[in-house]
């Protein structure tokens, strides 16, 4: 396809009328490498199997036969966070499970993206008021790129949120591949927990 | 058997002053000193007219404010069953406030093992004898016990905020709106 | 080292052969030592947020124990601090797969306080979509027992089939998975027009397609396998923990709360207690746990074709007792239901107001995991993950 200008300079008709070979003509494409990047990056966006309550079933119903995810290259749920580009936090997470959550997040490599589905993981979705044990929302203990709201999402919702992560996929610069500067601010300081008394039993 | 047929097996094994019978609600139950209640479960899975060898639920209920209630301390309900018989027999028991203590069935149905240390986390009953009485459903270092109708919810857990309109001051944060 | 790459002459290759299979029998001076493993709690094959502490030598498990708690969700703190009716959503979220089935058992209980009379149509309702949902679960249980035993395939069947289900109490009640739906007194709504149709044309199909299921897992050699003689329960071993449900009847015993102290008006249909015969291997294996959960589908489905012959066309769904606020007089009871997984029991006390005093939830996947210990000690490893996907555990109401 012949490009007609020269991002963002003046227009390049000489290419397009004076290239004589037809092969390049038609088949070579100029793009920057942060846009051939992105692209390839967000064709195949990796979500950790992480369950935690009923919203990861309709994570499962998501993945399985009807909606099936694969269909927009994340129908490759890795077991570890190591090869993992996407964290799904689909589930209510307790004080308990926060530190591990924290370490799985912290396990997987740059340039990564959560998406927190359901009110829970939002903001203790039914258990806001007296769910003494719950983590008023997954954003005070690691940031979250998406916000997918209901109890729980409906399948088709989680897929928007996947196609919003896409679009912050498209949208980066090699320069920021750690994302310290796309990524959102987490608020509350959260400390480890000092190790317990049990041994091989602490996080 | 029938319940009021146990129950009677019951008191003439135990004496008609250790249990006393409420037949009137909608589950009768009998009421059994606290040190007894080993004793008693024993009796009732070993016993080959009970044959009770199914644990139910064991439930601990906080007293304190309840209506019409002069008692503070808390009541320990035991579900147990029978497979083979079919029938269900329903135990309570009542322990202090200021010392919450019954000793532990755990020896006699496995079961117990984890329904006691559930009420030990969630109400703070001691259940003396238990092997392990370790908290099972919160985190190991948390603090107080739930369930008690006096419990304070936290405001802060490892640097985590929590703001909770059960609080007294009422600072739950929560949706706004 | 094998002896193609080996340079030196034949004769010592083989004498080297022959002292290295004798030092793989008796090391001598290998140190070997225990070594504590924890599985989950982010792990693919716990089924949520469980851990599993094993003590293991080699690919042996000497001993293993369960962590439960990651999912403490408060379920008894909440329920007890709105109305009656304000706890229904949250038993939805207990055993999430069966919630249908936790709205029954809360209700009957709260039912059992009050002694308020249900409508029928009501009735029939209730276990028509009680056993709907039942189908639902344990299609979950027999896919994702595949998943653990390596088999990915059945588990797209089996929610290809489930979201049929869903599609279903969907419509009913308008929620894919936390329904809400069966409240004390009767139920929220009346069904939709065409709806029964839609069911018997779901069960021809569930029918055929369980088949299809069956002769790509159950009877597949390898799944047999993998799954005979692994993991063996006894009866006295299931009673002893507790365990009820299709773990149990896997091990012989014929107990089921619907038969047992028919609730509802499970009374008028007919079904058949589907119990463990070791086939393949022994009672109370892992196959057999997972062969009842694949005929207890069966027995639902009869009791729906009965449901549907035997439905009134219309009526009340709902008893004028409770459509608005009520309040049980003063006293406690302990009602159980069958649920997908066991005896799901309630032990609610009321002091005559309308808020629930105490509500106490007997979660049969609380005593279905804390038998593992004695199932998996002394397994292989790989065992492990079968015998916990075949406990079909549900990590939402062992931690409530
Ligand atoms: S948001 Fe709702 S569906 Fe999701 S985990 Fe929380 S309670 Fe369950």
């Amino acid at each position: 396809m012949p490009l007609k200008k020269n991002n963002g300079g003046p227009p390049r008709q000489d290419l397009e009328n004076e290239n004589p070979d037809p092969l390049t003509k038609e088949n070579v494409i100029i793009t920057s490498v942060d846009k051939a990047l992105n692209w390839t990056r967000q064709a195949s966006v990796w979500p950790l199997t992480f369950g935690l309550a009923c919203c990861a079933i309709e994570m499962m119903a998501t993945l399985a036969a009807k909606y099936d995810f694969d269909r927009f290259g994340s129908g490759v749920p890795r077991a570890t966070p190591r090869q993992a580009d996407l964290m799904i936090v689909a589930g209510t997470v307790s004080h308990k499970m926060a530190p591990r959550v924290k370490r799985l997040f912290d396990q997987m490599a740059d340039p990564k993206y959560v998406i927190a589905m359901g009110g829970c993981v939002i903001k203790g979705g039914p258990y806001a008021k007296y769910g003494y044990h719950v983590l008023q929302g997954v954003d005070r203990v690691i940031p979250v790129d998406v916000y997918v709201p209901g109890c729980p999402p409906r399948p088709e919702a989680l897929l928007e949120g996947l196609f919003k992560v896409k679009e912050l996929c498209y949208n980066e610069k090699l320069s920021d591949r750690d994302r310290s500067k796309a990524r959102p601010k987490v608020f509350g300081g959260f400390e480890w927990p000092t190790k317990t008394k049990k041994e091989g039993q602490s996080a | 058997m029938e319940s009021s047929a146990i129950f009677a097996a019951l008191k003439t094994k135990f004496g008609e002053a250790a249990i006393d019978l409420n037949e009137d609600g909608p589950e009768a139950f009998a009421m059994v000193p606290s040190e007894l209640i080993p004793d008693v479960c024993q009796h009732l899975r070993d016993a080959p007219e009970f044959d009770c060898d199914l644990f139910s639920c064991l439930t601990g209920v906080d007293l304190k404010g309840l209506k019409g209630e002069t008692d503070d301390g808390f009541e320990v309900i035991y579900n147990i069953e029978s497979t083979g018989k079919a029938h269900c027999v329903s135990l309570r028991t009542r322990v202090a406030r200021e010392k919450p203590e019954i000793p532990s069935v755990s020896s006699i149905w496995e079961t117990a093992d984890w329904h006691e240390r559930e009420s030990f986390d969630l109400l703070g009953i001691v259940f003396t004898g238990h092997p392990n009485l370790v908290r099972i459903l919160c985190a190991d270092d948390w603090i107080g016990y739930p369930l008690r109708k006096d419990y304070e919810f936290p405001t802060e857990y490892h640097g985590i905020v929590c703001e909770f309109e059960g609080n007294e001051d009422g600072t739950w944060g929560g949706h706004p709106g | 080292m094998s002896p193609s790459r080996d340079v030196k002459g034949s004769k010592t290759k083989m004498a080297d052969t022959a002292n290295m299979n004798t030092n793989v029998h008796e090391p001598p001076d290998v140190r070997t030592e225990e070594l504590l493993l924890n599985m989950g709690p982010q792990h693919p094959s716990t089924h949520g947020v469980l851990k599993v502490v094993a003590k293991t030598d080699g690919e042996l498990v000497l001993e293993c124990e369960p962590v439960v708690g990651y999912l403490h969700r408060c379920f008894e703190k909440c329920a007890e601090s709105g109305s009656y009716v304000q706890a229904v959503p949250y038993t939805d979220r207990l055993d999430y797969l069966m919630a249908m089935g936790n709205n029954l058992g809360y209700c009957l209980a709260v039912e059992a306080l009050m002694k308020v009379e249900i409508p029928e149509y009501a009735d029939y309702i209730r276990v028509l979509v009680t056993e709907l949902n039942r189908i639902g679960s344990h299609l979950i249980a027999v896919g994702t027992f595949g998943l653990d035993t390596g088999a990915i395939t059945p588990f797209f069947y089996a929610f290809r089939d489930r979201e049929m289900v869903l599609d279903i109490l969907e419509e009913i009640c308008g929620q894919r998975l936390n329904y809400n739906y069966i409240r004390p007194g009767g139920v929220a709504y009346d069904l939709p027009e065409g709806i029964l149709d839609k069911i018997s044309t779901f069960i021809d199909h569930m029918e055929k397609s369980l088949e299809e299921i069956n002769n790509l897992l159950t009877y597949n050699g390898i799944f047999i396998h993998r799954t005979a003689n692994v993991g063996v329960m006894t009866p006295e071993v299931a009673i002893k923990y507790g365990v009820t449900g299709p773990n149990l009847r896997s091990t012989g015993v014929k107990r089921d709360l619907r038969k047992l102290r028919p609730y509802s008006i499970y009374d008028r249909f007919e079904f058949n207690i589907c119990t463990g015969t070791g086939e393949y291997g022994t009672i109370g294996d892992c196959w057999n746990r997972h062969i009842v959960r694949t005929q207890e589908i069966i027995e639902s489905i009869k009791i729906l074709r009965q449901v549907l012959n035997a439905m009134p066309t219309e009526g009340e769904h709902l008893a004028k007792a409770t459509a608005r606020k009520f309040r049980p007089p003063k006293g406690a009871a302990y009602t159980a239901v069958e649920n997908s997984k066991g005896e799901l029991g309630f032990y609610i006390a009321s002091d005559g107001t309308d808020e629930p005093w105490r509500v106490k939830c007997r979660a049969p996947s609380f005593h279905n995991v804390s038998v593992l210990p004695a199932l998996a000690n002394g397994t292989m490893l790989a065992d492990l993950v079968i015998i916990l996907g075949s406990l079909d555990i549900v990590l939402g109401e062992i931690d409530r």
